[in-house]
């Protein structure tokens, strides 16, 4: 499904964002990125993304090489990746309806295929019977819930979520990273940058460590251990 | 792509109400831009005129002696035809300038008692000479000099108007050039103001851009609602510019007719007249302005 081959990020004069990364994750997979601040976590999150260009190896997605992607083909990649981020990133003078149709605007789709998925969507989140209020009337579990149906809303087979509960309470927390798995157990690979230990041990998935830009180790069943 | 270009249109008005101050502000710069261009080219006109005008009075007449038969006359207009400077030749018969006289002179009796008294027409045949351009006066000046020439001259009157036209040159030329300087600041001025307010109007949408590119929005549809919104600046202000310059050219028209008397000059005839070609370029270059500031700003919020 997603395969990092050597993969580095080189800032000049001398800084290596990430170094050597060779990892493969196969469709279905549940993986959580950790390590400290610092690490490379993001960077690698943004490689995927094309958000920033690869200094050296291959990421390839499907059979595909983003590694030289060119910027028209950029949109197209980002429809096959659902992101969220610790912030959110929802438009406040939206409700979160349109929040989440504005993501089918953008792209072109018609407005009766907007009319049909997004309470669907919205159904999958549980956050249906309040489709018509704005982002500020909601708690931040409920925002990230928006956010998730948003990076969904393309049916993207990966999912990638950085840092989603660093400003969630513990029971907010557990909420997302229980739709995370249910999502997860719909078929959509879901890749989890975190450094949130309670999060990572109760989640008993793959746990990939990184420590100044390179992968230290790749555990199948791992835990927190820094 | 018929729904990504009917949402880019709707995206695009909707910034425009929602950002009204903003938009309000960028059309008043642009209408003061193009009402201070539109100045220049008014003054430009009007010397133009005036200069043209003062031109065609510029002429050599030539009076025959009395001896000189109709023939003479007619080989000697051929001949002055035939120099390239020359543009026409006119011939007043001393006939025709007796009426002329006479009617010019119709209420001045004691001067038509006179000319009964002379009872024979002291008028002489006559050519009126007018050159191609007001340099070439000098050179036909020249070919009547010629002896063969001066045997048929009675006597010859070029009303050398050349002193009034080089001052008339120089003074439009002057306001041309100090107009060009206004206007060039005032473009420069209004190009750093209109760049400025695209950016502003493209920074309260950085969210939305950065959203759009999380989404796998293409960099086209979100650059489009912003292409637009430049042209309904440039709709708007070139529109708002067209109905106050009529009205200042309509105000103003009393006073510059009085002003420009004989010349017979209407602006608001000359824009008429001009006002595809005056307005079309006013616009393509308000609206490349806009688009080219557009695409600089919005291109910030695209890298990456």
């Amino acid at each position: 499904m997603i395969k990092f081959r050597n993969v580095t990020k080189y800032y000049p004069p001398d800084t290596y964002a990430v170094k050597g990364i060779n990892l493969h994750i196969r469709q279905g997979d549940f993986v959580s990125i950790i390590g400290e601040s610092g690490s490379g976590k993001t960077t690698l999150i943004k490689l995927l993304t094309a958000e920033e260009k690869i200094s050296d190896g291959h990421i390839l997605l499907g059979g595909w090489d983003i590694s030289n992607i060119y910027n028209r083909e950029i949109p197209i990649l980002r429809r096959q990746i659902g992101v969220i981020f610790q912030d959110f990133k929802l438009l406040k003078q939206k409700t979160i309806f349109e929040n989440i149709a504005f993501a089918l605007e953008v792209c072109g789709s018609p407005s009766s295929k907007i009319k049909t998925i997004v309470p669907q969507i919205l159904k999958v989140v549980n956050l249906y019977h309040k489709a018509e209020r704005y982002p500020t009337q909601l708690s931040g579990g409920e925002q990230q819930r928006v956010a998730i149906a948003r990076a969904l809303i393309h049916r993207p087979k990966i999912l990638v979520a950085d840092e989603p509960t660093g400003n969630l309470d513990f029971a907010n927390t557990r909420e997302i990273i229980d739709l995370l798995k249910k999502i997860n157990e719909l078929g959509t690979t879901v890749l989890l940058v975190t450094h949130d230990r309670e999060v990572v041990n109760l989640l008993k998935k793959r746990v990939v460590l990184l420590e100044r830009g390179e992968m230290v180790s790749d555990e199948k069943v791992g835990r927190y251990v820094i | 792509m018929n729904y990504s270009i009917v949402r880019a249109i709707k995206f695009a008005f909707q910034d425009f109400w929602r950002n009204i101050w903003l938009s309000l502000v960028t059309i008043t710069v642009l209408v003061l831009a193009i009402l201070s261009v539109n100045i220049l080219v008014s003054l430009s006109a009007i010397s133009n005129k005036i200069v043209e005008s003062v031109k065609d009075k510029v002429d050599i007449s030539i009076f025959f002696k009395s001896e000189i038969d109709q023939a003479q006359i007619d080989n000697f207009q051929i001949k002055l035809k035939n120099i390239p400077e020359v543009k026409e030749v006119i011939l007043i018969t001393k006939e025709k300038a007796l009426e002329e006289f006479k009617q010019k002179h119709k209420d001045e009796p004691k001067i038509l008692e006179a000319l009964k008294e002379v009872e024979k027409n002291p008028l002489a045949d006559a050519l009126v000479i007018r050159a191609r351009d007001t340099e070439d006066y000098n050179k036909i000046l020249g070919v009547l000099s010629l002896k063969e020439n001066q045997d048929l001259i009675k006597f010859q009157n070029f009303t050398d108007h050349k002193k009034i036209i080089d001052q008339i040159n120089l003074i439009s030329s002057k306001i041309e050039k100090i107009s060009l300087a206004i206007t060039l600041i005032f473009v420069l001025i209004s190009i750093l103001i209109v760049f400025n307010a695209i950016r502003v109007t493209i920074y309260t949408h950085k969210d939305e851009i950065s959203v759009m590119r999380l989404v796998g929005a293409s960099d086209r549809f979100i650059r489009a609602p912003f292409i637009i919104e430049s042209v309904i600046y440039s709709v708007f202000s070139i529109g708002i510019a067209i109905v106050l310059l009529y009205a200042i050219f309509g105000a103003i028209g009393p006073y510059l007719a009085d002003f420009l008397q004989t010349y017979n000059f209407d602006l608001i005839e000359y824009y008429n007249q001009n006002f595809f070609m005056i307005f079309g370029a006013e616009f393509a270059v308000v609206l490349l302005l806009n688009a080219i500031s557009c695409s600089i700003a919005v291109r910030r919020y695209l890298r990456g």
